[in-house]
C-alpha cells in the first residue's frame, strides 16, 4: 500500500491525550491575553482608527507578497514533501533580475529620456517577466541539481541538507557577486515610491502609496491566475494528483519529473515576481532579502495549512496583517515585529498544526 | 487478577470508515489463549484496516477492542505495544540502518526501564539491562534461526530473513498476542513451509496467541485452528477450515458468481463510492 | 551522432558557466594565486599570472569533458572521431562562452567604465587580471586555446584509457593497495592496539596546548567548541532524525545567561565560573523543552523551521530596545568572567599555565566530559530509540518506543549542549554580543556534523577541523567559506549522506542459550 503520504496533518493517534492539555492551556493562556489587550485598546485607545487603517494597509501589501512566496512552499511541499529551503533565495534572484532590467532600461537612451520613463508600463511588464524568468529557471534547475538526485535517498533529511545548502549557496555566491551593500530599485516615475494618495481623515490622514496599490493588485492577479490554473488545467491537476498520492498518479501516467520540475517553474515564477513587487514597492535590498520573507512565507503557508493552497494565499495575507498591526495592537516595539511572526508559527503548531484551512482529518500513515 | 480472561482478544462489532468509505464493517473476532487465527478475505477486504484498529493505528468509529478484558480502543500505539500486542507489516519495515541485533532490541523498547540518566551514569541497572537485552536477542535470533545474521545490517538480509527478523523483533515485547500481516508473502514453497514451522513452534513452545493475515490458502489451511473471511469490510464467514472450504459465500466472494454478476457488483460499488467519497479540497 | 552533438555542446555551455560564474566572483584568479603559491612560495602579490589562469580553465573544461565522455561511453562507444570532434566542441563553446563575457567585460574597462556598482567582485584590476593584461583579441584567442586544449585533452585521455583500460587497471591497482593496506584488518586482529591508539591520540592532544603557539591555541579552542556545539547537535540530527536549523539559538542563551551571570554589569551577579556554567546549561535546556514540546508530534521537518524562527526571535530579542537593559543591547556584555586556573596545576609543572593554556585544557575537559555523556547515550536503550525513530517512526512508536518524549528528549539535551559550549564560547572571549548568533553559526554547526557523518561521534570531530579549522589555514579563501560550505552540504547529500567518517555500528551478539531461557523469558 502507499507508504508515503504526507503524514504532517496529525500523526497516528499517539498522544493526541496528552497534547491535549498543553494545548488547552496556551490556548487559553494566549486567548485571554488578546482579550486583555482588546479591552485595554478600547478602553485606553493608543491610535486613532486612521493608525489602523494605515496598518492594515501596509499589511495587505506585504501580506500579498508573503501569499505569493507562500504558495510555492505549498506548492512544492505537495508535491516533494520538502520544505524549500532556498525558495525565499529563488524570490531574492528574482529581486536582482528586476533591478538589474530597470537599471539596464533606465541607460536605454529612447529619443530624449530613457526607456524606462518613456514606455514605463512596457519597462514594468518587462521587469516582471525577467524576474519570473530567472526565478523560475534557477528553480528548475535547483530542482535537477539539489533535489532530483536526492528523491530517494537512504538518509531521509537529506533533501532538506541540501535544501539549506543551497540557499546558503545562492546567498553568499549573490554577496560575493553583487557586493553586500544595499541596493536601491529604480522605480519609473510613473510608480515612484512614496507617491500616491493622501486619505484626508479626521485625525490624520492614510497614505496609499502607488507601489503598494501596485503590488496588492498584482498579487492578487496572480493568486487568482495560479488557483484557475491549478484548478482547470491539466498540469494543474497533475500537480493535485501528485501531492495526494505519488505512486498512483504515477500509475495512472504522470510523469513525476516533469510535474515536480513544472511545479518549481511555477513557484519559481510566483517568488519571482513577489521579488520584483518587493523591490518596486521596498526600494531597498540587497542578497539578504530572501531570508526573511522566505521564512515568514513558510510559517504564512503552515498558518493556512501547508499543502493548501487557499490557505497560504489566506495565511500570508493574515500573517502579513497581524505583523503590522501585532505591535501597535500589543504594545511592543515595532523591532519586534518578526518577533511576532514566529510565535504565531509556534502557537499555530501547537493550536492547530493542521492550519487553519487545512484538513484535520485522519490522514493516518497506513502500514 | 483474580481471573483468567476467556479470550486475550476480543473485537466486538468494530467499524471503520474513512470518509464516507467503510472499510471495515461490523466485524467481531475472538482471539482464544494460544490459538492461530487466519483472516482472509480478497484484496482491499479490510484485512489490514482492521489489524489496524487492533493494533492502534486507527481508532474505530464504534465497537471495543478487549485485550484480555481490558478496552484498547483509542490508546496510541506505543501503549499498545506495552500492553502486549506485537505485529509484522505487509510490506517489511524493518529499522534498515541498523543491525539485526539492534531491531530485536528496539522491539523489547516496552520491557526496559533504565532513562537516559541512568546510561549517563552507567549505573549498575542500565549494564545489567543491556546485558539481558542483548543475550535475549541473540536467543531470539536463534529461536527464528538467524544467528548468522547477528550483526549485519537489517538491509543487507535477504527476503525471507527479514520476515523472520520482524517476527523476532515483534518477540521482543513478550507479547501475549501478535499479528502477523502477510508472514508468507512474496516466498518460495521452502521459505513457506519453514515460516509454517515457525509460526507453530511459537504457539507450542512460547505460548503466543497468534492472528494472521494471508493469501496463501496452503498456509492457511495448514495452521489456522479458525478463520475469518472478510469481503468488503464485512465478515461473510467464520469457521474451521473445513467449513470455510465449502462455505459458498466464500467461493463467491473470491471467484464471483458468474461474469455479468461481477460488472453488476463492480459498478454498484464505484456508484456507491462516488456518493460517499467527497472530493478532496486542494 | 545528433545526441552526441546536442549533449556535446550541453556539457560545454556548463563548463563555459561555470566558467563564467567563477569569474564574476573572481574564485578563479583567488584559486590561481593560491596554486602558484604552493608550487612557488616565492611568490608574492595578489595577482594571478596568465598562465595560472589558463591552466586552471583549461582544467575546468578538463574535468567537465571527462565527466561527460566517461558517462556517455557507458552506453554506446563512439569513434576516436567522434570523441575528438566531441571534445573539440565542447572547448569551443565553452571558450565562447567565457569570451564573451571578457569581450563584454574588457570592452566596459576600455570605455574607463567602473561596473563594481553591479558586480562587487569584478574590479578594473581584476578585469585586467583576466584579460591577461592584454588586449581583448590576444585574451580571447588565449582562452580558446586553454579550453579547447582542455577539451581534446579530455578526449584524448578518455581514448587511451577506453582503448588500453588504463584508468580501470589503475583504480584496481589502488584498491589492492588499500586493502592490503587496511588498518581494519590489523586492529581486527589485535584489538588491544585500538585502545592503544586512541590512549596516544587522547595524549597527544593533551600535550598540544602546551606545544603550539597562541595562534594555533585559539583556533584549537575554536574548533573544539564547535566540535562540542556537533556532538550537541548530532544528537538531534544524527541520532534521533529531526533537523534543527536555529541551533544558534541554545548557544546564545547559554551564553547570555552565562554572561549576565557573571559579568559585573548589567546585574553584578559575578558569579564563580562553574555554578554559572551549569545554570546556563539549565536555561538552554529549558529553551529546548520550548521548542521541542509544540512540535513533538509534527513530522521532524516542523522543527526545522521552528527553532529558525526560535533562534531569529532570540536574536531579535536581544538586540531589541526592550531587553537593553538586561542583554545591553548591541552592545553586547562585556567582562565576562573566566575560572580561575586551580593551584593544583602550578603546584604539578612548577608554575601556572598561560591564560588561554589553561583555557584551552578546560574546553579540552569539558569536551571530553560532552564526549563521554553522548557516547554512553548513543550507545544505549536511549540512543538506539532515537536511531529507530530516525528509520522509521511509525513502526518505531509502534514497537513501543514513545517518539514524542525521545524527540523531546533529545532536542532539551543537545540545547543543554550546545548551552554549554556557548557559555565556554562567552567566558573565552569575556565577552557576548548580538553579532555573534546569526544563523551563520547554526549552518557551521550542522556542516560540522553531516560532513562529519550523521550519527558519527569522532566524524564530528573530524567535520570541526574541517569546517573551523582548515578555513584558517586557507584565509585567502575567507570570502568563499560559505559559498563552498552551501556547495559542500548539497554535495555531502548527493555523493556521500553518510558523511566522511560514516558511524560503524558495534558488534553486539553474543551466544544464545537454549530455548527454555526464552520459553521462560518470554512469559509475558
Amino acid at each position: 500500500m502507499e507508504a508515503d503520504k504526507p503524514q504532517e496533518k496529525t500523526s497516528p493517534k499517539p498522544s493526541v491525550r496528552r497534547i491535549n492539555w498543553l494545548r488547552l492551556i496556551v490556548g487559553i493562556l494566549t486567548g485571554s491575553y488578546i482579550l486583555y489587550r482588546i479591552i485595554i485598546q478600547i478602553i485606553r485607545p493608543e491610535y486613532g482608527p486612521v493608525y489602523w487603517l494605515g496598518f492594515l494597509n501596509t499589511g495587505l501589501i506585504v501580506g500579498g507578497m508573503y501569499s505569493l512566496i507562500a504558495i510555492g512552499y505549498t506548492l512544492v511541499y505537495g508535491v516533494m514533501l520538502l520544505i524549500n529551503f532556498a525558495h525565499g533565495d529563488i524570490m531574492m534572484l528574482g529581486c536582482f533580475a528586476g533591478y538589474f532590467t530597470f537599471e539596464y532600461l533606465n541607460f536605454l537612451k529612447v529619443g530624449d529620456s530613457n526607456f524606462l520613463n518613456t514606455y514605463p508600463v512596457l519597462a514594468i511588464i518587462l521587469a516582471f517577466l525577467i524576474g519570473a524568468a530567472v526565478s523560475a529557471g534557477s528553480g528548475y534547475y535547483l530542482e535537477k541539481i539539489a533535489y532530483r538526485p536526492l528523491r530517494n535517498s537512504p538518509v531521509r533529511l537529506a533533501p532538506l541538507i541540501s535544501a539549506v545548502g543551497a540557499s546558503i549557496f545562492l546567498e553568499t555566491a549573490a554577496q560575493i557577486m553583487f557586493g553586500a551593500n544595499k541596493k536601491t530599485y529604480k522605480n519609473p516615475d510613473l510608480l515612484a515610491r512614496g507617491s500616491g494618495w493622501n486619505i484626508q481623515m479626521d485625525e490624520g490622514m492614510i497614505i496609499i502609496t502607488k507601489t503598494g496599490v501596485f503590488s496588492l493588485i498584482m498579487a492578487v492577479i496572480l493568486m487568482v491566475g495560479l488557483y484557475f490554473f491549478v484548478q482547470k488545467t491539466k498540469l494543474g491537476k497533475s500537480i493535485r494528483a501528485v501531492s495526494q498520492d505519488k505512486k498512483t498518479a504515477q500509475l495512472m501516467g504522470i510523469n513525476l519529473d516533469q510535474v515536480t520540475s513544472q511545479t518549481f517553474i511555477i513557484s519559481g515564477v510566483l517568488a519571482g515576481a513577489a521579488g520584483v513587487m518587493w523591490g518596486i514597492h521596498n526600494g531597498l535590498f540587497n542578497h539578504y532579502v530572501g531570508f526573511l520573507p522566505g521564512i515568514k512565507a513558510f510559517t504564512a503557508a503552515v498558518l493556512g495549512g501547508i499543502g493548501n493552497i487557499p490557505g497560504a494565499m489566506a495565511g500570508g495575507m493574515i500573517l502579513g496583517i497581524v505583523e503590522s498591526v501585532g505591535p501597535a495592537f500589543l504594545g511592543i516595539d515595532f523591532q519586534l515585529k518578526d518577533v511576532i511572526a514566529f510565535t504565531i508559527l509556534i502557537l499555530v503548531l501547537i493550536l492547530k498544526p493542521s492550519g487553519l484551512l487545512g484538513k484535520s482529518s485522519a490522514n493516518v500513515e497506513k502500514v | 487478577m483474580t481471573t483468567k480472561p476467556a479470550y486475550v482478544l476480543e473485537a466486538n462489532n468494530i467499524t471503520i470508515s474513512f470518509g464516507g468509505l467503510t472499510a471495515v464493517n461490523d466485524v467481531s473476532l475472538q482471539v482464544p489463549f494460544q490459538s492461530i487465527i487466519s483472516i482472509i478475505g480478497p484484496n482491499g477486504a479490510g484485512k489490514t484496516t482492521f489489524f489496524n484498529a487492533i493494533s492502534g493505528f486507527y481508532s474505530c468509529d464504534s465497537g471495543t477492542v478487549l485485550f484480555q478484558d481490558r478496552p484498547i480502543n483509542g490508546i496510541p500505539t506505543d501503549e499498545v505495544a506495552n500492553l502486549g500486542i506485537s505485529r509484522t507489516y505487509q510490506n517489511i519495515r524493518l529499522f534498515t540502518n541498523m543491525t539485526v541485533v539492534e531491531n530485536i532490541l528496539i522491539g523489547q523498547q516496552p520491557r526496559l526501564r533504565s532513562t537516559f540518566l541512568d546510561a549517563i551514569l552507567q549505573t549498575s541497572r542500565n549494564r545489567r539491562e543491556e546485558k539481558q537485552s542483548i543475550q535475549k536477542a541473540s536467543n531470539l535470533l536463534d529461536f527464528v534461526g538467524l544467528s548468522a545474521y547477528a550483526d549485519d545490517m537489517a538491509k543487507n538480509l535477504p527476503y525471507g530473513a527479514q520476515r523472520r527478523l520482524e517476527i523476532a523483533r515483534a518477540l521482543g515485547n513478550n507479547p501475549h498476542l501478535l499479528l502477523l500481516d502477510e508472514p508468507c508473502a512474496g516466498m518460495n514453497p521452502q521459505e513457506t513451509a519453514a515460516m509454517i514451522e515457525l509460526i507453530k513452534t511459537l504457539r507450542s513452545q512460547l505460548k503466543i496467541a497468534i492472528v494472521l493475515i494471508e493469501h496463501d490458502m496452503k498456509v492457511v489451511m495448514n495452521i489456522s485452528d479458525s478463520i475469518l473471511v472478510l469481503d468488503h469490510g464485512e465478515k461473510i464467514a467464520q469457521g474451521t477450515p473445513e467449513e470455510i472450504q465449502s462455505d459458498q459465500r466464500v467461493v463467491e466472494a473470491y471467484l464471483g458468481s458468474g461474469t455479468e454478476n461481477l460488472v453488476e457488483k463492480y459498478s454498484q460499488r464505484k456508484a456507491a463510492n462516488r456518493k460517499a467519497v467527497q472530493p478532496h479540497v486542494f | 551522432m545528433k545526441t552526441l552533438f546536442s549533449k556535446s555542446i550541453q556539457f560545454g555551455i556548463i563548463a563555459g558557466v561555470i566558467l563564467i560564474f567563477s569569474e564574476l566572483i573572481n574564485l578563479t584568479s583567488t584559486f590561481a594565486v593560491i596554486l602558484e603559491k604552493l608550487f612557488n612560495s616565492a611568490k608574492t602579490g595578489k595577482t594571478a599570472s596568465p598562465l595560472a589562469i589558463q591552466i586552471l580553465t583549461g582544467l575546468v573544461v578538463f574535468f567537465i569533458a571527462y565527466t561527460f565522455l566517461r558517462k556517455k561511453n557507458g552506453s554506446k562507444s563512439h569513434t576516436a572521431g567522434q570523441e575528438i570532434g566531441s571534445g573539440l566542441l565542447m572547448g569551443i563553446t565553452a571558450g565562447i562562452l567565457i569570451s564573451l563575457l571578457n569581450v563584454i567585460l574588457g570592452t566596459y574597462l576600455a570605455k574607463g567604465q567602473d561596473i563594481r556598482n553591479y558586480l562587487d567582485a569584478v574590479s578594473p584590476e581584476v578585469i585586467s587580471t583576466f584579460l591577461f593584461q592584454t588586449d581583448i583579441a590576444n585574451a580571447v584567442i588565449r582562452y580558446f586555446i586553454a579550453t579547447i586544449l582542455g577539451g581534446l585533452a579530455a578526449s584524448l585521455l578518455h581514448l587511451v584509457s577506453s582503448k588500453t583500460n588504463v584508468s580501470g587497471k589503475i583504480s584496481k591497482f589502488i584498491q589492492k593497495i588499500v586493502q592490503q593496506s587496511k588498518i581494519r584488518i590489523f586492529l581486527n586482529k589485535y584489538p588491544y592496539m585500538t585502545t592503544i591508539l586512541t590512549l596516544l591520540v587522547v595524549i597527544a592532544v593533551f600535550l598540544l596546548p602546551v606545544l603550539v603557539n597562541a595562534y594555533a591555541i585559539s583556533v584549537l579552542g575554536i574548533v573544539f567548541i564547535y566540535a562540542i556545539m556537533g556532538l550537541g547537535l548530532n544528537l538531534i540530527v544524527g541520532l534521533s532524525g529531526q533537523l534543527v536549523f536555529g541551533y544558534v539559538a541554545f548557544y546564545a542563551l547559554g551564553a547570555y545567561t552565562f554572561g549576565l551571570l557573571t559579568a559585573p554589569k548589567p546585574f553584578g551577579i559575578e558569579m564563580n565560573f562553574w555554578p554559572a556554567l551549569i545554570i546556563a546549561i539549565f536555561i538552554a535546556a529549558i529553551g529546548g523543552l520550548f521548542v521541542g514540546v509544540p512540535i513533538m508530534n509534527l513530522r521532524g521537518d516542523y522543527l526545522a523551521i521552528v527553532t529558525l524562527g526560535f533562534g531569529e526571535i532570540i536574536r531579535i530579542l536581544i538586540n531589541s530596545n526592550l531587553l537593553a537593559d538586561f542583554t545591553g543591547g548591541p552592545q553586547g556584555i562585556k567582562n565576562i568572567g573566566q575560572p580561575t586556573q586551580p593551584a593544583l596545576t602550578a603546584k604539578i609543572f612548577g608554575k601556572p599555565f598561560d591564560d588561554n593554556v589553561w583555557f584551552l585544557y578546560l574546553i579540552l575537559i569539558l569536551f571530553l566530559v560532552v564526549l563521554y555523556v553522548v557516547f554512553r547515550l548513543q550507545y544505549s536503550r536511549t540512543g538506539r530509540s532515537w536511531e529507530a525513530m530516525r528509520e522509521d517512526e511509525t513502526v518505531a512508536q509502534a514497537c513501543g518506543v514513545t517518539v514524542s518524549s525521545y524527540k523531546v528528549l533529545a532536542v532539551v539535551i543537545g540545547a543543554a549542549i550546545a548551552g554549554l559550549a556557548g557559555a565556554i564560547y562567552a567566558s573565552r572571549n569575556t565577552y557576548t554580543g548580538p553579532g555573534e548568533y546569526a544563523f551563520m553559526v547554526s549552518v557551521n554547526a550542522l556542516a560540522v556534523v553531516v560532513i562529519g557523518g550523521m550519527g558519527s561521534i569522532p566524524g564530528t570531530l573530524l567535520g570541526a577541523f574541517i569546517i573551523k579549522g582548515l578555513p584558517e589555514l586557507l584565509r585567502d579563501l575567507e570570502n568563499y567559506r560559505m559559498l563552498v560550505f552551501g556547495a559542500l552540504l548539497i554535495a555531502m547529500m548527493i555523493i556521500r549522506p553518510e558523511g566522511i567518517w560514516p558511524v560503524k555500528r558495534r558488534t553486539l551478539s553474543v551466544t544464545p542459550e537454549s530455548i527454555e531461557v526464552l520459553k521462560k523469558d518470554l512469559k509475558p
